[in-house]
């Protein structure tokens, strides 16, 4: 023991005489300040790339979207939707309220879901022939296109082909996965 | 808001009659039900049928037909404008075709994907090859935007119908036009 104390003792004197108070100060400082400048280990470094990697994943839209409501706005299959929701009229994403005629045409974007992470072909096709339900009205933009682009717009009446182009609401139909 | 009625331009115009040519009361029994969709199994989609999609089929239909008289049919018919020289030239010169955002190489992969998948059977005779992105990319630099597309296009399938059996659907489009967008909230 007795040896133990004498070995501390020396080697706190000799730093002692050889550092000043001041420098072992700095020093520590300089540490503390530095250190956070360098990242740490590698596979914190390969998480963090990978976390980067995965929020650059998606849009706004699809990192809040929800998979359990389709009368909801933030339904991940209505990213890109603009108009009344036909699940909120009597329809569901994929078949029109009665009285209603599906159209033949509409545009067709895609949408992340949000369970899988992986991009799926929506038609947003609107049904027709009927007065507006103006019920759930929203507007999302997802790879929505300005009107001088009318083939992805999704401002425009989609009742091209129906016998009427009354607008009653919008579908958000699932076309498939995009490989 | 009664978009129709607005003036727009001569190119907007174009573009507009060009792609979404429409007429209300277009034979709607032929429409696809959307319902066919909806079924629990997801199809997946090539790199080529996702551009054909996202570019093209919004209004020509995901199986290549919508409403005929509007819209022209795709599916078993397109195979048939490579009987002539100028049938396989025309497709590719339409301005929606020409001017897409596809690139040289994936115009080219899905027009070939639209005539030898989609629009078999193909016509028979010198013009019955594979388009290449050479003489994609030189095609699509003479779009067909100065030109009436709809006397065009019966030029064009009159000259297949007296070089080639052309099916009896290649004559059922063209019609009048009718454009509109949505009247009150939210889209007004």
């Amino acid at each position: 023991m007795n040896r133990l104390d004498n070995w501390g003792e020396r080697v706190t004197r000799r730093l002692a005489g050889r550092l000043s108070r001041r420098s072992a100060l700095s020093r520590l400082g300089a540490l503390l300040v530095a250190a956070p400048a360098f990242p740490l280990l590698p596979v914190q470094r390969a998480r963090a790339a990978d976390s980067a990697a995965h929020a650059q994943k998606g849009t706004d839209f699809s990192r809040a979207a929800q998979t359990h409501d389709d009368t909801a706005c933030n339904y991940w299959r209505y990213c890109g939707i603009d108009g009344n929701l036909c699940s909120c009229c009597g329809g569901s994403t994929h078949s029109c309220p009665p009285g209603s005629q599906p159209s033949p045409t509409s545009w067709i974007g895609s949408c992340i879901n949000p369970d899988d992470q992986r991009a799926y072909l929506i038609a947003y096709r609107d049904c027709c022939g009927a007065n507006e339900c103006n019920q759930c009205s929203c507007l999302n933009t997802d790879h929505a296109m300005p009107i001088y682009r009318p083939q992805a717009n999704n401002h425009i009446i989609w009742c091209f082909g129906t016998q009427s182009f009354e607008y009653h609401c919008s579908m958000a139909v699932l076309v498939g996965l995009a490989e | 808001m009664v978009w129709p009625a607005m003036k727009t331009p001569l190119a907007l115009k174009l573009i507009l009659c060009g792609l979404m040519a429409a007429v209300a009361g277009a034979a709607v029994a032929a429409v696809p039900p959307a319902q066919a969709y909806s079924g629990r199994r997801v199809s997946r989609l090539s790199a080529v049928q996702v551009a054909y999609l996202t570019s093209c089929g919004g209004c020509h239909g995901v199986e290549g037909v919508s409403a005929p008289q509007a819209v022209p049919t795709l599916k078993a018919l397109t195979g048939s404008f490579l009987c002539t020289r100028q049938g396989r030239q025309f497709i590719v010169r339409l301005p929606d075709v020409a001017l897409s955002s596809l690139s040289n190489r994936m115009l080219t992969r899905v027009m070939n994907w639209v005539v030898f998948d989609l629009g078999a059977p193909v016509a028979g005779g010198h013009e019955a090859h594979r388009y290449t992105v050479a003489e994609v990319a030189r095609l699509r630099r003479e779009p067909l935007t100065q030109t009436g597309l709809t006397p065009y296009r019966e030029q064009v399938v009159a000259h297949l119908g007296a070089r080639c059996a052309v099916p009896a659907g290649l004559t059922v489009y063209g019609a009048a036009y009718a454009v509109g967008v949505k009247s009150s909230s939210p889209k007004s």
